[in-house]
């Protein structure tokens, strides 16, 4: 073995991972500001209930009355259609919703649930 | 070609005496205030390095398995297990990389990728142990340590390369 | 391949002392904004601080939470400030309960009667939070309401002095108290520039600038049902939903009213007030509860507190200074005609 210390590609592995990891610092940093998540169940376009699923610790159920009607379960950071009368069953097998940016839908009822990351500083109750 | 492999067997279980060793004295180190949490310098790649380089593969793997069976006996199973994934993966990396890219990367660059490669093979366990992929938000702070420690690993084996090389040359003169 | 110049050489090595040293410099804690959530004072306490020193301080603040609640506000902690009080039925102008307890009683004199802290035998009476609920006697309640009330201290020496029957239970006051505390010793002089600490639903905002602040919809606690923006502040919520048990359909929620010693039967299903003070928004949020939406208004008049009131059927109220700050995002509930500009 006659190896050398230092070469060209050495250099470039060096900058790369100095790049990437404080890419990643700021990334983290800024992703961290959106931890507390809050659901928006709409209904033909109007809002019909904020969820805020950082405090949802017991289990909630909202029994829509659209037509076909729906029933969506929030729980433990989760929000999910439970039932539907609809013939597809889409917004069912969507599961649970928990990422920022989740979305299920059921075109049926016009029934659209979203997660966004919460604007709140802080709920009171 | 059986005397051969006796004087390997030998030569091997000095490296594995002299990584735990190193391993050992890394205990010594006092904690860095940016140490991420449970890293350690890992100078006992130095030995695994040269071991997957002068030796092959399958020496270094079992001196890696060594290393993380003393791990498991002193310091329980999490640690073992760490010790085990990322030594694998490192010295796997690192053979590789001083067999067919020697000429690219230097000893630097080899042993920085061999330390991120333990500490990626780490993280997995962890996550795997913990179940949540949140240890992940360690990562940049390990590639950070792992660069420093890769360069100073990547450095002093450079030093000690030559009395490495002399250790191995008195095991196989009996052999040539 | 090429080879490494001395100079670069040079460079690497400037690099990785630079690298090393910018490491070392800055301090293992980390910076920025810390998030910390964990139970106490019987709730769910959040803390979240922005600034310099944000490792230090939400740390500093965890201990203090856990230690006033252990060591000062709980009535079920032996050793605590507020047992010893009521062993000794006195509380002297030294303990650091005398300040908020003055407050307390400010409250119950100008909300005549309607708020009072010293009904502890009351609550206990209940057996709100226990899990063994029970609704008491008509005649243990007027027998306790008899000889309670926060009409029967008086002052012995300077210091506050109760008769025996008297309990004195900060349950609806403590958490504010410590906002308060929080503030003054651990923000104020802190190189913090923002901090939300939550307290259950008692509310300190800190900071310059704007903040949101969910008001929970009573019908499901867990979703809001209006944002409400505020500046430096404390805000607190009395509501019919947080604690209460039901029985052959009716519910009994935990907040007492002291004229009757049953649960009060106000226009409201909940109250937010925003104030500066800690205690006063919890106490008030209390008094306005029991009180309704007309006199709860008045009452926060005279301590020129804010207030958002939600009626029974629906209906929400603002005062004049939360005008305009209130959005309602939930279909269910309507600002009050006369207050939409």
């Amino acid at each position: 073995m006659s190896l050398k210390l230092v070469r060209k590609a050495d250099l470039i592995i060096v900058a790369v991972i100095i790049i990437a990891a404080a890419g990643f610092l700021l990334l983290k940093n800024y992703n961290s500001k959106e931890e507390k998540l809050i659901a928006e169940i709409t209904v033909g376009g109007r809002l019909y209930e904020t969820v805020d699923l950082s405090a949802a610790k017991e289990q909630s159920r909202y029994i829509l009355d659209t037509d076909p009607q729906v029933v969506i379960m929030a729980e433990n950071g989760q929000i999910w259609f439970e039932k539907s009368d609809c013939p597809d069953k889409v917004c069912v097998k969507s599961g649970k919703l928990k990422h920022k940016g989740d979305t299920a839908v059921c075109l049926p009822a016009k029934t659209i649930v979203t997660i966004l990351g919460s604007d709140l500083d802080a709920l009171t109750y | 070609m059986k005397k051969n492999l006796t004087y390997k067997t030998a030569l091997a279980a000095i490296l594995c005496a002299q990584a735990l060793a190193l391993g050992f004295i890394e205990n010594f180190i006092p904690a860095f205030p940016f140490m991420p949490p449970g890293a350690k310098p890992g100078f006992s790649n130095i030995i695994t390095m040269f071991a997957a380089g002068s030796l092959g593969l399958p020496w270094a793997v079992v001196i890696t398995l060594i290393k993380a069976l003393f791990a498991f006996a002193t310091r329980g199973v999490t640690a073992g297990a760490m010790s085990f994934a990322g030594g694998i993966v490192s010295t796997l990396v690192m053979y590789l990389l001083l067999k067919y890219a020697d000429k690219i990367l230097g000893l630097i660059g080899i042993s920085v990728i061999g330390a991120l490669c333990h500490n990626a093979g780490q993280l997995l366990v962890s996550v795997f142990i913990t179940g949540s992929s949140k240890t992940f938000y360690y990562a940049p702070a390990l590639a950070i340590f792992g660069l420093i420690t890769g360069v100073v690993t990547g450095v002093i084996f450079k030093a000690v390369l030559p009395a490495l090389e002399k250790q191995k040359k008195y095991f196989f003169k009996f052999v040539e | 391949m090429v080879k490494v110049s001395k100079k670069l050489h040079i460079a690497i090595s400037v690099f990785l002392i630079a690298a090393l040293i910018s490491l070392c410099g800055c301090d293992s804690k980390p910076k920025g904004e810390q998030v910390l959530t964990f139970s106490a004072m019987d709730t769910m306490v959040t803390l979240k601080v922005t600034g310099d020193d944000s490792y230090d301080v939400i740390t500093a603040i965890n201990d203090f939470v856990v230690d006033y609640d252990f060591n000062v506000i709980s009535r079920h902690s032996e050793s605590s400030e507020i047992s010893k009080i009521n062993k000794e039925h006195k509380c002297p102008e030294t303990s650091q309960l005398y300040a908020p307890l003055m407050k307390l009683l400010s409250v119950y004199q100008v909300s005549l009667g309607a708020y009072d802290f010293t009904l502890g035998n009351l609550s206990d009476l209940w057996g709100f939070g226990t899990g063994n609920e029970k609704i008491p006697e008509k005649e243990e309640i007027d027998k306790i309401l008899a000889s309670s009330g926060a009409g029967t201290l008086a002052y012995t020496n300077g210091d506050v002095t109760f008769a025996e029957g008297v309990e004195i239970d900060l349950g609806s006051a403590g958490k504010g108290m410590a906002l308060d505390k929080i503030k003054e010793e651990y923000l104020q002089g802190s190189k913090t520039q923002r901090a939300v600490i939550s307290l259950g639903g008692s509310i300190l905002l800190y900071g310059e600038g704007e903040f949101t602040v969910g008001i929970a919809d009573p019908e499901n606690s867990a979703g809001s049902m209006a944002k409400l923006k505020v500046n430096e502040c404390c805000v607190s919520t009395s509501g019919n939903y947080e604690r209460y048990f039901e029985k052959d359909g009716v519910r009994y929620h935990h907040i007492l009213d002291p004229k009757t010693g049953y649960p009060s039967d106000s226009d409201l299903v909940s109250v937010t007030v925003v104030s500066k003070d800690g205690t006063l928004s919890d106490a008030l949020s209390t008094a306005c509860f029991v009180l309704g939406s007309e006199d709860g208004q008045l009452l926060l008049q005279s301590y020129e507190c804010e207030g958002v009131f939600i009626l029974k059927d629906g209906t929400v109220i603002v005062t004049d200074g939360l005008r305009g700050k209130l959005e309602i995002t939930n279909n269910k509930y309507e600002l009050k005609a006369d207050y939409e500009s």
